[in-house]
């Protein structure tokens, strides 16, 4: 620590600190020193001049966000000196910059405009004519107004530092110098929206907000994002009623949390409200009445749900039904959803719908990753990654991932597909779906091969698996760095989750895992799978945490075994199943489908019978548990969800009430998240489970096609698919082409363009014709087509398929 | 005491404060009369007279306002309600300017707030509504209002600023 | 006096550049009398610091200062880079130097190199220099062939390897930061310092800078001793210097004399001003530095302490004269556009501050200058000045500050009459 200081008051900070960093330190009240470029997150560019500060002794005026603090030094922040040099470039940067603040996207919440409060003149002398410069068409998400622009750079930095993709710079020099892209195109990256933050003034602001309601109309409410597992902090703006419109969402911007998501925010999180008010959101409750649907109140509603489901339960026995949630569900919703239906006496209760592998889900742990990682990702030096498109997955985790990379950490990955990561990877093992599995088993032949003991305890298929290999040169590589790195990270993404060995990949992982010393983290797609695994929303498991001795059906085999009766919470199936053409087919079969959802769709309105609107994350209150285990709750922002929309936890209690269920008397969701909280608290004691059989390895032959079916960055959930910005940003043309690699097609003799089908393999699976594009980051022996979009139902997105030509 | 009392007395007897008032009477009565009929006649009114609302244009027919909202957050009877977005020639303007005129105590602090001379009072004070509903003044009714009266309000505008 | 003895010393040669030639004049004897006697590297610095040779770039900074920065014991890679980017206004004595000398430069780099411990060395040419680019490669590549470049120099077991960069036409490559950045394969903005280039210099490495003409008069310090050197200039003023004389004189060119030698003997040299009109200004050191009035010049002798007493700086040793005939407005105007011009862009004072200065001064010397302007001038001015991360708020500060403080009236009558006094007193 190092004493000084500053306006004549006695100060303490960290050597090699910054006068910025430590007045900032200090707090507002020391001294709070004008600054344009400087961000804490960002490197220093020390070239606004406004942060000029007099040091004593000192030549001239120094600038705080540069200058080390040293030991006894006199900084004065507002002596003439100071404030002559601050006055000075605040009146040079007035003198281009358009003084119509009234017009401006910025104006009541721009750091030129309140500086200029207190270090701007009244009057000027400039006369002379104005620099002005063409906007930029950056994309659907950002609006530029580059005449505005005071040449900060924190957008230029932000690209290069933080999203890793130097997508802007400087063009000209001089006071011709200008922010642009280098060839005029839209910002690519999927963390472009910050700059809108960044931004000091109004030279980049949000497209979709444009001129729609000014900061001083707008109510912060603190909420949780919830389109991936780090649980971003979020404040959500909110406009008043007013004589011509309802309450509404305006925006979403980031809200500092260190330990997750620092300042930032991914542009899914933040623009994903533009899908609120989409016309797909279910306004009212709707009856299906002889096959027409009509808009009804809730009791209504509620009482021909109730109906409808107590008669098949009359007529077939609650084991006829099944009830899906999805893991983008509060916890309390998912505890509130399987209570509901075990009360009823329904064993099917699942939330992992793009699961395709559920053997060994009895040993699996009671709660998913639960190290508190997400800070020290940027400390670990090592990562092996299995399975994931993880920029697109978990925007923010890759910029951790990212950082730690740029300090000189590696990177190894195991992928289907060469994904664009935008950072520099040290290994990768491109290879199909099930040469995923042999990787990993080839990087543990590496490490423990030779050790018979530790083979012959492993389950067999598995220890054969790992004497079949024959590790190449990467999988070396890789198995040799995890070994001599200290504490090296292991990330299974959402594709090892979807794959049908994902017993194989994880027992594989934890165990190399174990054998390393290093931990395994699964990221998963969705906001609140730990959470739903905590309130066990799952066939197998008690809200105690114990197993249940004879299982429901897990996700899959609900859709596959057709059950007369299905509950949906906040779930589109047809889009958000690992198995769309299974699902269909189930739905539209069963006799009762009750769907409680945000959106409808097309297909939605052929199978379900009852519709139930609810909130969405946005408006709803709950909590979610991250990928740390963090749960963090969250208020309702709004007064009252959309239109008749009403909070997922409050429908299901309804539901609950109505079909006189005992026990459900919630009134607020704290005495609904209290009881949870104690039943959590309970002890949780793993019991011990016997050795389960794993499935046998399958035989790959060598004309086996494998798919690689990820959810896209902006199809992942039902709000996301409705944010039609987002929509701009996902040119579905491009992604419902089926991409292959060179040696498959000289092998199936197909070129770019033709067109053939597809479909899962299946004797009755339905083909799908598309388009051929060849791709070199393709996988041998693997064709990639995305999940989650429409028209294109093909089961398994990392399953076998039948390409017919 | 007893003097003042007195004093009282005698005036009173005097009547003196009778022709005091008389006196004012008779010069008021020389006067020339300052009563008007109205309405068929009109009191002079100043130039910053705030009367009825009207959105002005540019000379060119375009629309003053620019939908900045600073009349909204101004206004202290919340009597304006404004929605904004961008016109298809990229500007910022509104499409919802609503008044209302029951809420309106005509303040004129929208009229200071405005950066673009947009929204004024005019010296208009002769209007009424016949339906409900009409009290909420729109954007076209106030365009429209601004069209009528831009001749008066330019004058009253450079007299103000003379 | 002595002319051409130290940079310019083969300039009586027929092709003075060619390797031959600067044998001739005991090129290349020191590096190897150097390598072979095995003179350690601490008595060389103390000879250039005995020579007082300063900074020939402008700043003026003593050289042996300067390369006893660079911990010569660190074992990591260091750098040494030449700055050939000569973009002030006025100047040209680095190109001469590369285009009549270039082995002497590679020699002084070597010795340098040899000194500061460094194997690496980057000769970084502005980008309109395609000539002497040409001229430097080809005396490299002799340099290389006759293995005083290279491993093992001579079999000495001294390693360096240079190489020529060239720059992309940018004036503030000049300075010695934005010129690392631009041989990094950057944009030309200068850093902020501290950190100084002698510990975070090129790939964030201690990297020595040195002008042309600097590292230039090393062999030949080392060749007639540094108290010879020393005595041709004044006290701490060692050496002789190149002096690019311009404007009105009747002979313009590249002189090389001893520092200290009165600007009246120079200007003597050059054959005196244009058409016998009388000297109004000078500004001594390239279009950066203050300007001086001719006769204030006359008195003055042409060495660094001189000058800055007189109120100027030596500079680059640009000279650059203005008859009685030069509007001093017009002059203003042309300075300013060309830092307008070149501002990076970076600092907000210098990007916003060039701009509206030349705008002004443009609009006062096409005679709608206003009352107040020129206070205005002088407080944009003194706004800059200081407030940038580099020299070039100075650069654009200095001028118009010394203009106004000497020639005001001229500017004065300007905004008062709408024209230009010295064409209205020609007319």
């Amino acid at each position: 620590m190092i004493k000084f200081e500053i306006d004549g008051k006695k100060i303490q900070a960290k050597s090699g600190s910054t006068i910025i960093e430590a007045a900032d330190a200090a707090g507002v009240d020391v001294s709070h020193i004008p600054r344009f470029c400087y961000h804490s997150k960002l490197s220093i560019a020390a070239s606004c001049r406004m942060c000029l500060v007099e040091v004593e002794n000192g030549r001239k005026p120094l600038p705080a966000c540069a200058t080390t603090v040293t030991a006894g030094m006199k900084i004065y922040t507002k002596s003439h000196q100071a404030m002559q040099a601050q006055k000075e470039v605040m009146s040079f940067l007035l003198i281009n910059h358009p003084l119509d603040c009234p017009i401006c996207d910025q104006g009541g919440e721009c750091e030129l405009q309140d500086l200029s409060m207190g270090y701007g003149r009244t009057s000027t002398s400039f006369i002379e004519g104005k620099r002005s410069i063409k906007d930029k068409d950056i994309g659907p998400l950002i609006a530029t107004e580059m005449t505005r622009c005071i040449h900060c750079t924190r957008c230029v930095r932000f690209c290069s530092e933080i999203a890793g993709l130097r997508e802007l710079g400087i063009l000209g020099r001089g006071e011709h110098s200008e922010i642009s892209t280098y060839v005029e195109h839209s910002m690519q990256s999927e963390l472009a929206g910050n700059i809108i933050d960044l931004c000091p003034v109004g030279a980049l602001t949000s497209k979709p907000f444009r001129f729609k309601a000014r900061a001083w109309e707008l109510r912060a409410r603190a909420g949780i994002a919830g389109h991936d597992c780090l649980g971003s902090n979020i404040n959500i703006h909110i406009k008043r009623e007013s004589d011509s419109q309802p309450e509404r969402i305006m925006r979403v911007v980031s809200r500092t949390n260190e330990k997750l998501n620092e300042t930032w925010l991914s542009d899914r999180d933040r623009f994903s409200y533009t899908g609120l008010y989409h016309a797909d959101r279910l306004a009212r409750p709707m009856i299906k009445q002889i096959g027409k649907w009509q808009e009804t109140d809730w009791e209504t509603a509620l009482t021909v749900a109730t109906q409808k489901l107590q008669n098949v339960i009359a007529q077939n026995g609650a084991q006829a039904v099944g009830g899906l949630i999805s893991p983008n569900s509060t916890v309390e919703e998912c505890y509130l959803f399987q209570a509901w239906l075990r009360s009823l006496g329904v064993p099917h209760i699942d939330h992992r719908i793009r699961q395709s592998d559920f053997d060994h889900q009895i040993q699996s742990p009671l709660v998913w990753s639960t190290c508190k990682c997400v800070q020290s990702l940027e400390e670990t030096t090592s990562f092996l990654l299995i399975g994931s498109f993880i920029r697109e997955e978990q925007p923010l985790i890759t910029s951790r991932i990212r950082k730690a990379t740029q300090g000189g950490a590696r990177v190894h990955v195991i992928n289907p597909v060469d994904f664009d990561f935008h950072l520099t990877l040290t290994n990768r093992c491109i290879v199909s779906p099930w040469g995923m599995v042999c990787s990993l088993a080839a990087i543990a032949q590496v490490l423990f091969g030779n050790d018979k003991k530790k083979l012959n305890i492993m389950p067999k298929p598995i220890a054969e698996l790992i004497r079949q290999q024959k590790p190449n040169t990467v999988e070396h590589d890789i198995a040799r760095d995890l070994q001599q790195d200290k504490a090296p990270l292991i990330l299974l993404g959402a594709l090892a989750q979807a794959h049908p060995y994902f017993s194989y990949l994880r027992v594989l992982s934890e165990t190399i895992a174990i054998e390393i010393g290093a931990k395994t983290l699964h990221l998963t797609d969705s906001a609140n799978e730990a959470g739903a695994w905590l309130a066990t929303a799952l066939p197998h498991r008690r809200i105690d945490g114990v197993s249940i001795k004879e299982p429901g059906y897990n996700a899959k085999a609900m859709l596959a075994k057709t059950l007369k009766s299905y509950c949906l919470f906040g779930l589109e199936p047809t889009y958000d199943s690992a198995y769309p053409e299974l699902a269909r087919t189930a739905l539209q079969q069963a006799e009762c489908v009750i769907v409680c959802s945000a959106f409808k769709n097309k297909a939605m309105l052929e199978y379900a019978d009852v519709l139930l609107p609810i909130a969405t994350h946005l408006e709803n209150e709950g909590s979610f548990v991250n990928i740390e285990g963090t749960r963090q709750s969250f208020q309702r922002s709004v007064n009252k969800p959309f239109a008749e929309a009403r909070c997922g936890w409050k429908v299901l209690r309804v539901l609950a009430n109505f079909m006189g269920r005992p026990g459900f008397d919630y009134q607020t969701v704290l005495e609904l998240s209290s009881e949870l909280s104690r039943n959590l608290e309970n002890d949780l004691q793993s019991e011990h489970i016997p050795p389960v059989d794993f499935k046998p390895l399958p035989t790959v032959s060598d004309n086996t096609v494998w798919r690689c079916g990820y959810w896209p960055i902006y199809r992942n959930d039902s709000l996301v698919r409705r944010a039609e910005p987002l929509q701009v940003l996902t040119v579905e043309q491009d992604l419902a082409k089926l991409r292959l690699g060179a040696a498959l097609a000289t092998h199936l003799k197909v070129n770019n363009g033709d067109r053939v089908s597809v479909s899962s393999d299946h004797p009755d699976a339905k083909p799908v014709t598309l388009q051929v594009l060849i791709d070199q980051r393709i996988a041998d022996a693997t064709v990639c087509l995305p999940s989650g979009l429409p028209d294109i139902a093909i089961n398994g997105p990392l399953s076998v398929v039948r390409i017919t030509t | 005491m007893s003097l003042s009392f007195a004093k009282r007395q005698i005036n009173s007897l005097l009547l003196l404060e009778l022709f005091r008032g008389l006196s004012i009477t008779g010069r008021v009565f020389l006067t020339r009369a300052i009563t008007i009929r109205y309405p068929e006649e009109d009191t002079p009114i100043s130039p910053r007279f705030r009367g009825m609302l009207a959105l002005r244009r540019y000379a060119n027919g375009e629309e003053r306002c620019i939908g900045c909202r600073l009349c909204e957050a101004a206004c202290p009877a919340l009597a304006i309600t404004i929605e904004a977005d961008v016109r298809s020639d990229g500007s910022r303007r509104t499409t919802i300017y609503d008044i209302d005129a029951f809420k309106c105590m005509h303040c004129g602090f929208c009229e200071e707030a405005c950066p673009v001379d947009a929204i004024v009072l005019t010296s208009e004070m002769h209007y009424h509504m016949e339906a409900r509903g009409e009290n909420i003044f729109t954007k076209d009714k106030l365009l429209a209002i601004g069209d009528l009266y831009e001749e008066k309000i330019a004058q009253d505008r450079e007299k103000d600023n003379a | 006096m002595q002319h051409n003895i130290v940079c310019f010393r083969t300039r009586h040669l027929d092709q003075p550049w060619s390797l031959e030639n600067y044998r001739s004049v005991g090129g290349y004897k020191q590096l190897e009398r150097i390598l072979n006697d095995k003179i350690p590297p601490e008595h060389i610095l103390e000879r250039i610091k005995q020579s007082a040779l300063r900074g020939r770039g402008g700043a003026g900074f003593p050289t042996g200062l300067k390369w006893s920065f660079l911990s010569r014991g660190k074992p990591i890679q260091k750098y040494l880079i030449c700055n050939s980017d000569e973009g002030e206004p006025g100047t040209c004595k680095d190109h001469d130097i590369l285009m009549l000398n270039p082995h002497q430069l590679i020699e002084g780099m070597i010795i340098a190199a040899y000194v500061l411990g460094t194997t690496v060395g980057y000769h970084y040419l502005r980008g309109e220099f395609w000539h002497a680019f040409q001229r430097c490669e080809q005396a490299i590549k002799e340099a290389y062939q006759e293995g005083y470049l290279g491993k093992n120099i001579l079999g000495s077991g001294v390693d360096f390897d240079l190489y020529n960069t060239l720059g992309a036409g940018a004036y503030i490559c000049g300075e010695e930061t934005a010129l690392i950045e631009s041989i990094e394969g950057k944009r030309g903005w200068p850093r902020f310092k501290p950190p100084f280039p002698a510990n975070y210099g090129l790939y964030g490495l201690p990297t020595t800078i040195n002008n042309t003409e600097t590292l230039a008069s090393v062999p030949v310090i080392l060749q007639h001793g540094a108290k010879w050197f020393a005595h041709l200039g004044g006290k701490e003023n060692g050496g002789s210097k190149i002096f690019s004389i311009s404007g009105h004189v009747n002979q313009p060119g590249n002189y090389e004399i001893p520092l200290g030698t009165p600007f009246s003997e120079l200007l003597n040299i050059a054959g005196g001003v244009w058409k016998n009109a009388r000297i109004k200004a000078v500004i001594p050191g390239g279009s950066s530095m203050p300007v001086l009035p001719g006769e204030v010049m006359k008195r003055t002798r042409l060495d660094y302490d001189s000058l800055s007493k007189a109120g100027s700086m030596l500079g680059t040793g640009a000279i650059i004269v203005m008859d009685e005939h030069t509007c001093m407005v017009n002059a203003l105007a042309c300075i300013t556009e060309f830092y307008y011009e070149e501002s990076c862009g970076q600092c907000t004072p210098c990007r916003e501050g060039s701009g509206w200065v030349t705008r002004l001064i443009k609009r006062i010397e096409a005679g709608q200058g206003k009352p107040g302007d020129l206070d205005c001038l002088e407080q944009i001015a003194k706004g800059i000045e200081g407030r940038t991360i580099c020299a070039f708020g100075e650069a654009i500060a200095w001028p118009v500050r010394s203009f106004l403080k000497h020639f005001r009236a001229e500017f004065e009558y300007h905004i008062e009459h709408g024209c230009c006094q010295v064409a209205a007193r020609v007319r």
